[in-house]
Parts: structure tokens; sequence; C-alpha cells
């Protein structure tokens, strides 16, 4: 990569980052351009991988014997079915290969997710070790099971739930759920900073990012900002002199 | 200033959003341009997660899967980076693949600051290989695990049939698989490993994930389908850390504690405005 294109390139990446990040003080030009270029790179990006992709399918293995030429025509024909998604006439051939990829992915899932992700985590909840470990495994493996079944017996609807034995079940669900969104919250605020900071990071030029990034961060923030701001002034100006 | 009416338990229920933005900037710009050096404990998931690849036999065969796009790179992009090296200072055999389109370009990145070649003397198609996006979603991740040849039929970065690749001889379905790394975000992700190699192959597995993503793949680890996990990046700098190979993320470890004490701060903050004015209307 030449300087100038690693200069230009880093340019363009803090411009459009800090772009996106105007969008904080109020939605504006800045945050609506760097909003339009990163979707239309991104579907450019898509199609021209997709297509990439096609070519190697066809020149590794379809190309090679006649049969394979035929399959690959076949499919290409039921890809380009999706297409008629916009048509109100032939909008039914639109469901062919809609069926075909619910079908395959319904099935490939059923295939296994019973025993993937039912039986084998009510094993794992079920068989929890009360003997044989440490007292505080012991108490958190006894802990994790009691809070188990009363989030799933909280959300037994079948039976009226007017006993007064339902009232600790269901307090220590209700406990339970919020300790878990708790924790949900928890990771969540830990993923939004992560990517914040990993873009503080690109602006500020910490390798492997381009130190040319720094260089440019300040200026184009102070002129995103100045813009903003300016204009604010302007029209606060502007309708301060009208009576 | 308080403005006639409101009291000053009500400002601190509506501060200006962009006083907090600001803030933000600050308490995440400060210690990346000065680090202050907090601590980073060490949690038993990284540890088996170090561990796993570490203790690998020589000429085991791992694959890594880059289950996410450039929107995550914050997040993963140093487990990749740490995770990547780590491979290559050992005596396996590995293939990076992508279940995400923009996969290969993290990985492609990745692989370009590493320099696999020079700095760790390991020879393409030999010791490692870069088979790129495998599009299809979980159908994909099944197609792979019953036919490698079948579903990539080039490498990524050379356009060459895979058959001619000397480590693909040991390559043709997840059955020659040791070990599966998955960094993920979301679908297809995890969930679709656990259910296309976990469970007919039972391909051991870790997986690096987004925080946001923990609380769905933890139970995989209680059950013993997935063998560690790293949520995030906080974990990210733990990894880094038992590789003794700082990195972003350890660059990153004081940001996230000083932009989660502002995060707890605010909460508080709000909390004891709303607590007193309910007490003051009362």
């Amino acid at each position: 990569m030449s300087d100038f294109t690693a200069f230009f390139g880093a340019f363009l990446g803090v411009l459009f980052t800090l772009g996106v990040y105007s969008f904080l003080y109020r939605e504006n030009p800045w945050s609506r351009l760097a909003e339009h270029v990163f979707i239309g790179s991104a579907i450019g990006y898509g199609i021209a991988f997709d297509l990439d992709w096609l070519r190697s399918q066809w020149e590794g293995r379809w190309s090679l014997s006649p049969e394979g030429t035929m399959a690959f025509a076949f499919a290409l024909l039921l890809g380009l079915l999706w297409y008629f998604r916009f048509s109100r006439k032939y909008f039914w051939l639109y469901r062919i290969p809609l069926a075909i990829v619910t079908g395959t992915g319904l099935g490939l899932a059923f295939r296994t997710v019973v025993f993937a992700q039912l039986l084998t985590q009510i094993k794992a909840t079920a068989g929890v070790q009360l003997i044989g470990v440490d007292a505080w495994s012991a108490f958190n493996n006894l802990l994790s099971a009691i809070m188990v079944v009363c989030v799933l017996l909280y959300f037994t609807f079948t039976v009226k739930q007017t006993h007064p034995v339902w009232k600790p079940v269901n307090t220590i669900a209700r406990y339970t759920m919020m300790a878990g969104f708790g924790a949900a919250y928890g990771y969540t605020v830990l993923t939004r900073m992560s990517l914040y900071i990993g873009r503080c990071q690109f602006l500020l030029g910490i390798p492997p990012y381009a130190p040319e990034n720094v260089t440019f961060f300040p200026w184009i923030a102070l002129l995103i900002l100045a813009s903003l701001i300016g204009y604010d002034f302007y029209v606060k100006s502007k309708t301060a002199v009208k009576p | 200033m308080v403005t006639q009416g409101e009291t000053l338990w009500d400002r601190l229920e509506n501060i200006d959003r962009r006083v907090l933005y600001l803030l933000l900037w600050i308490v995440v710009l400060s210690p990346l341009i000065s680090p202050l050096g907090l601590p980073v404990s060490i949690s038993s998931s990284t540890v088996k997660y170090y561990e796993t690849i570490e203790n690998l036999p020589p000429g085991s065969m791992v694959v890594v899967s880059f289950d996410f796009g450039l929107s995550a790179l914050g997040e993963l992009y140093p487990i990749a980076f740490a995770t990547l090296h780590h491979l290559f200072s050992k005596s396996v055999k590995f293939a990076i693949i992508a279940t995400w389109n923009e996969g290969p370009i993290v990985a492609k990145m990745i692989i370009d600051k590493l320099k696999p070649e020079e700095t760790y003397n390991k020879v393409y198609g030999e010791d490692w290989i870069f088979l790129g996006w495998a599009p299809g979603g979980e159908q994909a991740m099944a197609a792979l695990g019953r036919d490698f040849w079948g579903t990539i039929t080039l490498d990524y970065l050379y356009k060459k049939p895979v058959s001619e690749y000397s480590i693909m001889q040991n390559l043709k379905s997840a059955e020659d698989v040791d070990l599966l790394i998955s960094f993920e975000t979301g679908t297809p992700g995890a969930d679709e490993w656990v259910r296309q190699w976990w469970e007919p192959y039972r391909v051991p597995m870790l997986v690096a994930c987004i925080g946001v993503m923990a609380p769905t793949v933890a139970p995989y680890v209680q059950a013993g389908q997935v063998l560690a996990l790293l949520p995030g990046l906080r974990a990210g700098a733990e990894y880094e850390k038992l590789l003794s190979k700082p990195g972003l993320a350890t660059a990153a470890a004081d940001a996230i504690s000083t932009s989660h004490i502002l995060v707890l701060a605010f909460v508080i903050i709000g909390n004891i405005g709303y607590l007193a004015r309910r007490g003051r209307r009362k």
C-alpha cells in the first residue's frame, strides 16, 4: 500500500468514524453521509463477495464435469427465482427457493436441536453434584437447580397459581430472572463500551491501526463539532432576530 | 444551574445525554492516551481456553472460524489476534474459515500483521490454510462437517483447489478436526456449531464471543458442549496476559474499567435522584 493510499485511507476512516459519532450530538449531514457510505460499501462488498464465491465454486468444482455444469445451472436458476419477490404476477415462483431454504434449514436444525439444546441442557441441570464437591460448589449447584425449576414453574400457565406455595416459588423465579437480566445488561454495556473503545483505539492510531489516524483525529473532530455548534448558533441567532 | 420549579434531584434524573457522551469520551480517551495500569485478574474460563490450546498435541488439526463482521472488530479482533498468535506458536495445523462474509477481511488483517512465514516459520498450505467464506450459515456448517473439499473448493489467498494443499489431505470432514475455535457475535455462531459439529461429531469447541452473547453461550459451557468461553474484550485482556503478549485488549483494559465506573456512577446518581424525589413527594 502506497503512502498516499494509507494516508487517504486513514483520513476517510477517521472522517466516517467521527461522522457516525456526530450523531451523538444530533442527527446531521455528517452522520447521514457516513451512514449512506457505510451501507453502500457494505452492500457492494456483499455482492462482490457473493459473485467471487460463485466463481470459485464454478472453477473449483462444478465446471469440471457436464453433470456439475448442469447442477450449477439448475442451482443458479433456482437462485434467480428469488427475484420474483418483486413481481406481483410471478410472486409464487419466489416461494420455491424460499421453501427449499426454509426446509433445509429447519431439517438440519431439528436433526440435532432436541439433543444439543434441550436434552443435554436438562441433563446438565439435573445432574448437578451435591456430594463429593466442596461446600461452596454444592451450594452453588443446589441454588442453580432450585432457580431453574422455579423459573420453569413460573411460566406454568395451565395451573392457577393461587395456592400459598406458589408465592416463594414465584419470588425466587422473579429474582432469578432479574439477576439474569442484570447479567445480560452488564454484558451489553461491556460490548457497547468495548466496540466504542475499539473505535477510540482506531482514532488514536494505537497499533495495529494506522498511526496517521491520530493526525487527522483532532482536526476532523474540531471541524465536525465546529460546523454543528456553529450551525446551531446561526439558527438560534436568526430565530432570535425575528419578532 | 437549577431553574425555577426544578430541583437538583430533577436535574440529576434528566442530565443532557450530550453531557454523558462528552464524559464518556473523556473517561475512555484518557486511559488510552495515558494508561493507568489497573490490575487484570484472570478467570478460570480464560485459563481453560489458554490451556486447551496450549495442551494440543503436536500435529492436531484445528479449525478457526471467523463468525463475525467488522462491526465487532473492537471486541473480537484482539482475541482473534491473540488466538492466531497462540496457534502459530504451537506445532499444530489449522484452517481458517468464516461463516460471515466480512470474516475473511478481519482474518486477512490479522494474518498480514502476524506474518506467519517470517515470524513463526509456518508454511502456507502445509501448517495452515485460509479457506475463506462458506455462505449459508448453518447449512454451510453442516456441509463443511460432511465434506470440506466439496464445500470450499478454492482457498481464499491463492484461489487454488484445496485438494492441492498437503494440509487438506488430513482435513476432509469434521471427523478430522481436534478442536474448533469460533469467534462469534450471533447467528450463525455457537448455537449452530453446537448443533452441527458438537452433537453429530463431538468436536471439542472453544468460543470467544462479544459480551452481549455470553449469557447465550454460557449454558453450553455448563453442559460441557463448549470447553471454555472468552466473553468480550475484558477476557481478551486476560488471555493476552496469559500469553505475555499485551495487545489491544490490554490497552483497552483501563478504559473498560473507567467507562464502567462512569456508567455505574450515573446509574447511582439517577437512582438517588429518583429516590429523593419520591421521598419528597411522600
